[in-house]
This record gives structure tokens, C-alpha cells and sequence, in this order.
């Protein structure tokens, strides 16, 4: 069959070349304004803050918000594929619940494992619902979140532990020469696999694909319902490793650790601008948007300001965001 | 429906644009225009190839578009820019090629849809469906109620959209492309009650690509081109010849086949009953749609399907292209039985693909460039461990899209900001690009403008030529016969006859008359030729 395609089209005579965006640093802010918004952010910052810039602030920002980075990134996945998961939270608990409960079972690697295995299955279930089933995403993961968590709590019962071993607590606690924290350099690691796999794999494009019109990737050969189900089995695993982290960092976990991880990952891959329609959006955007939420985070509880104030300003950036968002889409359109 | 009186008379323009421009970033899509767009009491026919700036005129008139500059004038005063609600209020409906079904809604709601009938905010739902079953009889359509509108074939939908329109008070209707979705009766329908309501004094204004329509039906012709109105005239005053050149300008290229010339293909393929077909199918069935079809398609073969909308011609192409998990039948690829595909990827693994009727719901991804749409699901070849080398891809697309005659420095755009002949010249790129033997094309040229069509045909044949298969389903019967081999006619889901061009040429009367005896004789009618 290649040899009829060859024979139907004629020699390419001259080398092809990609196209070449006219790519200036003026069309890349006029285009993503939420670069802008960060660049001011971080001006502001600079000026109330001046401390923001020392390594041990940047390294304890990026270990905080291990669970959220991680989550966000799976979330990034599953939203441009048109798909949504309200679970994040409770498969971020249920892999520091279950990790912290493998503590004097078995050591900790097989522990790290079976833990990730957990938010795995949570996924592939979320997955097999919504598209074996058929349920809305929203519904589904609202659904399973509750249970997740209630699971959890069946299955932590009152044996919650408050000091983990000194073999559990590594992961979290260890840095490379005492500077850089093992699970900075995992974070930024994962962050850039998974936009590898998302620009530049076949995997990735067909993500892109049944997020911008399921039924023509259909058409195309595409498996949707598998692709789209990988993207929470995805999420599932990383949120879960997000949540042994976290719990090898505090030395302990409890099934209340959900908190607002789901709705403040939604929310940094909706402030990089990722069109909560699917099919639009990039790993790099969520990581704006990271940088964004956890920036304003470490400002507010660094000067000690009001945290109702905090929960004013993030909500503000949030509704903000996706009215520039709609704003520049409309002046490009017409 | 009730019919506003009004103070202009016949022959008085009631909707008219006053120096007009639209732009669109930089692309100007419309450049200052003045004109009479709607007549009272005429039928007023805009053409021009896509782009050329027809439609935004029509939006502009309807309250869709605001204009960049310029006025548009109704009834001699100003319309508020960009407020379709402003326009209907003057009296001024308009039906775009975009459908505006809801769904889940019923027809007779569909139709009353921001018009209900209420008496203090209650729904007086037996006066709304006595309307819409006297509109029904008065147009010759079925009323379908027990059905939901989003059930309805996508002609049904559109005759939704048209009772809408009459259903209202209103003193002029623009139509964009009307007739592209609808069969030859439903299409006569529609132009007896165009002609009705123009002796009542209505203004019409329709966009068409159809010429022989236009100058059958319309009082007034106007050529568009590149954004500038090139000439009104009074139909009779236009030949066809002269409407194509009007549109084309220097570029004629194609105009014999979109003057309906097609060149006659009559013995250009050898196909001796030695040879193997490519694809067999026999007692294609599907409950209650389609019972019992045959068919055969050879290497390098074009074989129509033609029928009238609903006479099962898509679902036939669904079942074979693995949509229809119900279907039965027995299929034969390259002489090797294979059973009806299950699904897409079954169909796909057999070589048969689909290019589906609605490109922008089902064929392609608006937001992403065209060359992502031409390889769309087909990366192995220019992929390295699911890596994708993003210069081979987009190499591929290059030659994919080059035969086709798709301009290849576009292929970097997004596929929205394409035009529909440009659209569908991608769609058939993706098929070059696949190398499956068989295409399934369900109405490859709906909604393109005659340059692109032409040059969609010329691509097709030269692909076909090639040895490649396709099967080909059309509302445009002249499409069908100007490209096909043969034709396999169908009435109510059953085959009726198979014409061969070999036995003489095959034109779109025969293929009526066929239907049309079909029709009338209640009995299962015999068939008109071998059916294999």
C-alpha cells in the first residue's frame, strides 16, 4: 500500500521545511497573556517579598506543592482530553494513607510502588466508568471521590500513624547536598516527561484528538475510549505519588489531607489557559499556572496576611484568567 | 402564518447594504458593497465561489455580522449593527448553513423555538402543533412527532429551520445554501413555497451553489468575487457560461466541470470480468433501513449510490465503514470473506475509510493545523518509538495535500480558519495519506464552491485512477453520474437497479425515472439490471 501512495503523489522537488511561526517575544505575550500576569506577579513579589528569591524559599514552594504539581499535570492530560476528574484529591489522600500504612510491613520501595498501583486502579476505574460505562466525567469522578475517600477511611480505621520511620520519611526529607530536595528534582522530572509525551508522541497527539473532536479520531482509527481512560490512570498514578510524598515529607497522612487539591489543580490548568472544552492547551501553560497559585500562596502565608484575603485573591485570578482567555480568543477571531 | 403588511411595494428593496465592509483580522471579507440585497416580491440569487463574500453579506443583512463600515439599511432605516434579534423584529429572517436544532427538543418546538405561543406565560402547546402541521401540509413534509429533532436526518433538520422561518411574521427570509442538504422533491418543495411566498409580496434572498437552481428559480443573479460584487442582473440576462466566468475571473480553470460538463469517462477503465474486485458485498442488511443489498467494486472504480434522502444511501456507507454494529450482510475483501466490519478500526484494518459527511462534527480538528489533521490517527510511518518526527509528518502532509490542490504553505494554519472547500480538500488528503484502498465518501463536495469542487473531482479521478476504489453518495445526482463508473439506484432501502456507463451514459433523468417508477408501483419493482 505505501507504494501506491508514493505513485499518486509526485516527487517532492524542493526540501520542505516546517513552517516557521514568526515567533518574537512580543507575539508570544500578546498571545499568552498569562505570561504577562505571572512577569507582574513576580515583580510585585520581588518588591513586598524579597526573600521570595532565596533557594531554600523556592525549594520549599516546589516541596509544598509536590501533591498539587503533580496532580495538575495529570489534570492536564485529562481536561484536554475532554475529560474531568474531581477525584485528584481523594487518590492524593488514599496514596498517603496507604503508603503511611506499609510503614514496619515492607520496606519502603515496594511500599512506593503498591502505593502508586493504588491511585492506578483508582483511575483505571474512573476511566472504565466513564468510558465503558458511559457516565459524565463530572458525575463519575464526583461519585468515586466520595467513595475513594471512604475507603480510605474504612481502611485507615483509627490506626492513623503520626511518626513515620526514618526509611519512610527519606523520600520526602532527603536533598542532594543538603540543598536540593530529592522530591524537587522528581517534580521537575515528571513535569517534563509528561510534556514530552504530550507534544511530541503519538500518544500525546491523540490525546489532543479526541479532546478536539472525539468522533473525527474515531473515524480516524483512534481508540478514544482507551486513550481517554490512559488519561485518568494517568492522573491516578501521579496524584498518588503526589500523595507519598507528601506524606514521607510530613511523617504522617490522614484521609483529610484531600483539602482543596482537586479544585486548586482544576484550577492552575484553567489559569495557564487550557480550554476546559478539550482538544487545546499545553503542559507549559500549567506550568504558568502553577508557578501563579503557588506564588500567591507563598506571599500571603510569608507576610502573614489574611488567609480569607488569600482565598479572594486566588478566586479573582482564577475568573480572571479565563476572561482574558475568552477575551483574547474573541479579538483573534474576528 | 400570518404575513405582515407593509407600506413598500413590489420591486422596492427592503433590505439593502450601503457601502459595506467586513473585516476579518487582516482578511477583508467583504469590501465596501453597496447593493439591494432583498427585493419585495423577488427572488434574489447570491453566488461566488467560498469566501467570495456572499454569506457575510447575507449575515451582515440578518444581524449576524456587524460591518466593519457601511450601514445596512431595512425598510430605508438603519439596523443596529450585529443584533439578529434587531433584524427579526424589522421583519427580517434569515437561515444559515449552521443548524440551530436543539436536540433534544421536538420538532414542533423546534419550530417555535423564541416564538412560542403563550398566554400568560403558559405554553399553548395544541395551537403550536396545529401550526406546525398546517405548515407541514402546506410545504408536503412529514410531521414526525413523535420523534426528537436531533433523530432527524440532517435534511429533516433543515426543513425544520425553513418552517421556522415561514412560521414567523416576517417580510423577508435570507437563505444560506438551503438546498445543499435536501433531496430533488424536498428541494422542488422548497422553491414552489419560495415562489408562493414571493406573490405575497416577500422579499427572498438565497446563497446558492447550485447555478442551475439559481437560474431556474431566482428573479435577480449577483456575482460575487474576492470580496467585491462583480455584477447584478435580471436571471435571464446571465448564461451559465458567463455566471462561472463572473465568479472565476482569470481563473477557469474547471469551469467545464462546474458547468456541468463533466468529461465523459464512459470505457476510460478497463474491467474485464476477469479481474478481481476489491470489495464484495452481498445481503447488506439493516433492520428497517436497508434489506438486501449487493455490490461490487472494482480496482481504480467509482461506484455511485443514488437515492433520495432516506432511501438508506448513508446507511449503507455506515455499515460498511464498521458504524453500524446491527448491520448484517456478507463482505468480501480482495476476494477473501471478512464479514461486515465491527468497527472503525475493523473497517480501517480491512482498507475501507470513511469521509464522512459532516466535516466539522465528525471529520475534523477545528483548533489544530491542517497538516494535524492530515495525518490525524496515521502517525507510524513518521514515528520513532511513538515519537513523532515532526519534519516527516508534516513531509507526508506535503505530498498528501499537494494532489488535491491545497495550497501546502496553508497547512501550518488552524483548519477553522479555513475555507469549506479548503476543509474538505484536507479530509481528502487524509485519505491519500492513510493509502487505504477503499474510500467511503458520504456528499465529498457539500458545501464547496465550484472552484474547489472542481478541483476536488479532477484530485478524486486522478486518486481513483491510480487504483484506489471509492463508492460515492450524493444528493447531486449529476456529481454522482458525472463521476461514477456505475451507480447502484435505490429506493426505501432496497437496490433497485445497477447502471453500467459501459451500456451507454448514465444521466440524472434515468436514474429518476427509475426512483420515480419505483415509487409508484407499490409492488417490489424488478430490477433494472444485474445487481452485482
Amino acid at each position: 500500500m505505501t507504494d501506491l501512495k508514493t505513485a499518486t503523489t509526485p516527487p517532492m522537488s524542493e526540501p520542505q521545511a516546517l513552517p516557521r511561526s514568526t515567533f518574537t517575544v512580543m507575539s508570544l505575550f500578546t498571545k499568552y497573556p498569562m505570561i504577562w500576569v505571572l512577569i507582574a506577579l513576580l515583580i510585585l513579589t520581588t518588591i513586598l517579598y524579597p526573600g521570595f528569591w532565596g533557594l531554600t524559599n523556592i525549594t520549599n514552594i516546589l516541596t509544598q506543592n509536590t501533591g498539587l504539581i503533580l496532580a495538575s499535570v495529570g489534570m492536564t492530560f485529562v481536561i484536554i482530553a475532554r475529560g474531568f476528574d474531581l477525584s485528584v484529591g481523594a487518590i492524593f489522600a488514599a496514596g498517603a494513607v496507604f503508603y503511611v500504612s506499609m510503614d514496619g510491613v515492607m520496606p519502603v520501595l515496594p511500599a512506593v510502588i503498591l502505593s502508586v498501583l493504588v491511585g492506578i486502579v483508582f483511575g483505571a476505574i474512573n476511566g472504565a466508568l466513564i468510558n465503558a460505562v458511559h457516565i459524565n466525567p463530572f458525575v463519575a469522578t464526583l461519585g468515586t471521590s466520595s467513595a475513594f475517600i471512604g475507603l480510605m477511611t474504612l481502611y485507615a480505621g483509627a490506626s492513623v500513624k503520626f511518626s513515620v520511620s526514618e526509611e519512610y520519611s527519606f523520600l520526602g526529607t532527603f536533598k542532594f547536598g543538603d540543598l536540593i530536595p530529592l522530591s524537587n528534582v522528581v517534580v521537575i522530572v515528571v513535569f517534563i516527561i509528561a510534556a514530552i509525551v504530550l507534544a511530541k508522541t503519538t500518544f500525546g497527539r491523540s490525546i489532543y484528538a479526541i479532546g478536539g473532536n472525539p468522533e473525527a479520531a474515531r473515524l480516524s482509527g483512534i481508540r478514544v475510549g482507551l486513550v481517554s481512560a490512559s488519561t485518568f490512570v494517568i492522573i491516578g498514578g501521579l496524584a498518588a505519588l503526589g500523595g507519598v510524598f507528601t506524606a514521607s515529607h510530613l511523617g504522617t497522612a490522614q484521609p483529610n489531607f484531600v483539602g482543596n487539591m482537586t479544585l486548586d489543580a482544576i484550577a492552575v490548568v484553567i489559569i495557564g489557559g487550557t480550554s476546559l472544552i478539550g482538544g487545546e492547551g499545553s503542559m507549559w501553560r500549567t506550568a504558568v499556572g502553577c508557578a501563579i497559585l503557588m506564588i500567591v500562596n507563598n506571599v500571603f502565608s510569608s507576610l502573614n496576611l489574611e488567609p480569607a484575603l488569600q482565598l479572594v485573591f486566588k478566586g479573582t485570578i482564577v475568573v480572571v484568567a479565563v476572561a482574558v482567555d475568552v477575551w483574547t480568543r474573541r479579538r483573534q477571531s474576528s | 402564518m400570518t404575513q405582515q403588511p407593509s407600506p413598500t411595494s413590489d420591486g422596492a428593496a427592503f433590505v439593502r447594504l450601503v457601502d459595506a465592509s467586513r473585516n476579518y483580522g487582516e482578511t477583508r471579507a467583504v469590501r465596501n458593497v453597496t447593493m439591494d440585497l432583498a427585493i419585495r416580491g423577488k427572488i434574489h440569487a447570491l453566488v461566488g465561489e467560498n469566501g467570495a463574500g456572499k454569506s457575510t453579506c447575507l449575515g451582515m443583512a440578518g444581524g449576524r455580522v456587524a460591518p466593519s463600515s457601511g450601514l445596512v439599511l431595512v425598510d430605508g432605516t438603519e439596523l443596529p449593527p450585529g443584533s439578529p434579534r434587531a433584524a427579526k423584529r424589522r421583519g427580517v429572517q434569515a437561515i444559515y448553513q449552521e443548524l440551530t436544532i436543539v436536540p433534544a427538543l421536538s420538532p414542533e418546538a423546534n419550530v417555535y423555538l423564541g416564538q412560542t405561543i403563550s398566554r400568560a406565560g403558559w405554553l399553548r402547546e395544541k395551537e403550536m402543533r396545529r401550526g406546525y402541521e398546517q405548515l407541514c401540509e402546506q410545504f408536503g413534509v412529514a410531521p414526525a412527532l413523535s420523534k426528537q429533532s436531533g433523530d432527524l436526518s440532517v435534511a429533516e433538520q433543515q426543513m425544520l429551520e425553513i418552517l421556522r422561518a415561514l412560521a414567523s411574521k416576517t417580510n423577508c427570509i435570507l437563505f444560506d445554501e438551503p438546498t445543499a442538504s435536501l433531496a430533488q422533491g424536498e428541494r422542488d418543495a422548497l422553491f414552489s413555497t419560495m415562489h408562493d411566498l414571493q406573490a405575497q409580496g416577500l422579499a427572498l434572498t438565497i446563497v446558492s451553489h447550485n447555478l442551475d437552481e439559481v437560474q431556474n428559480h431566482a428573479d435577480l443573479i449577483t456575482v460575487f468575487r474576492d470580496g467585491t460584487l462583480v455584477e447584478t442582473r435580471p436571471a435571464g440576462q446571465w448564461t451559465k457560461r458567463e455566471i462561472v466566468n463572473s465568479m472565476l475571473g482569470d481563473l477557469t480553470r474547471g469551469a467545464d466541470i462546474a458547468a456541468g460538463q463533466h468529461r465523459n469517462r464512459v470505457s476510460a477503465r478497463d474491467r474485464s470480468s476477469a479481474q478481481q474486485p476489491v470489495l464484495q458485498v452481498s445481503g447488506l442488511s439493516r433492520a428497517g433501513i436497508i434489506d438486501n443489498i449487493d455490490l461490487t467494486l472494482y480496482p481504480g472504480e467509482v461506484l455511485g449510490i443514488a437515492g433520495l434522502v432516506g432511501s438508506g444511501r448513508t446507511s449503507i456507507l455506515r455499515a460498511l465503514a464498521g458504524l453500524d454494529p446491527r448491520a448484517s450482510g456478507q463482505v468480501s475483501i480482495n476476494g477473501k470473506p471478512s464479514g461486515v466490519p465491527r468497527s472503525v478500526r475493523d473497517a480501517r484494518s480491512k482498507g475501507i475509510s470513511l469521509l464522512p459527511e459532516d466535516r466539522k462534527g465528525q471529520g475534523l480538528l477545528l483548533a489544530r493545523s491542517g497538516a494535524e489533521n492530515v495525518t490525524l490517527g496515521e502517525w507510524k510511518s513518521d514515528s520513532r518509538f511513538t515519537f513523532i518526527r515532526e519534519r516527516s509528518l508534516f513531509a507526508s502532509a506535503v505530498s498528501s495535500a499537494r494532489p488535491v490542490g491545497f495550497n501546502t504553505k496553508r497547512l501550518g494554519e488552524s483548519a477553522a480558519r479555513l475555507s469549506g472547500g479548503n476543509q474538505q480538500k484536507l479530509m481528502i488528503a487524509r485519505w491519500i495519506h492513510t493509502s487505504f484502498p477503499i474510500l467511503l465518501a458520504d456528499e465529498p463536495t457539500r458545501g464547496v464552491d465550484v472552484g474547489a469542487k472542481a478541483e476536488i473531482l479532477v484530485a478524486l479521478e486522478g486518486i481513483v485512477a491510480q487504483g484506489r476504489s471509492m463508492i460515492v453518495v450524493s444528493s447531486e445526482l449529476e456529481e454522482i453520474t458525472g463521476m461514477s463508473d456505475r451507480v447502484l439506484v435505490i429506493h426505501e432501502g432496497k437496490a433497485l437497479a445497477v447502471l453500467d456507463s459501459h451500456d451507454g451514459p448514465i444521466t440524472p433523468a434515468r436514474i429518476l425515472q427509475i426512483i420515480f417508477d419505483a415509487a409508484e408501483t407499490a409492488e417490489p419493482v424488478p430490477s433494472g439490471g444485474e445487481l452485482s
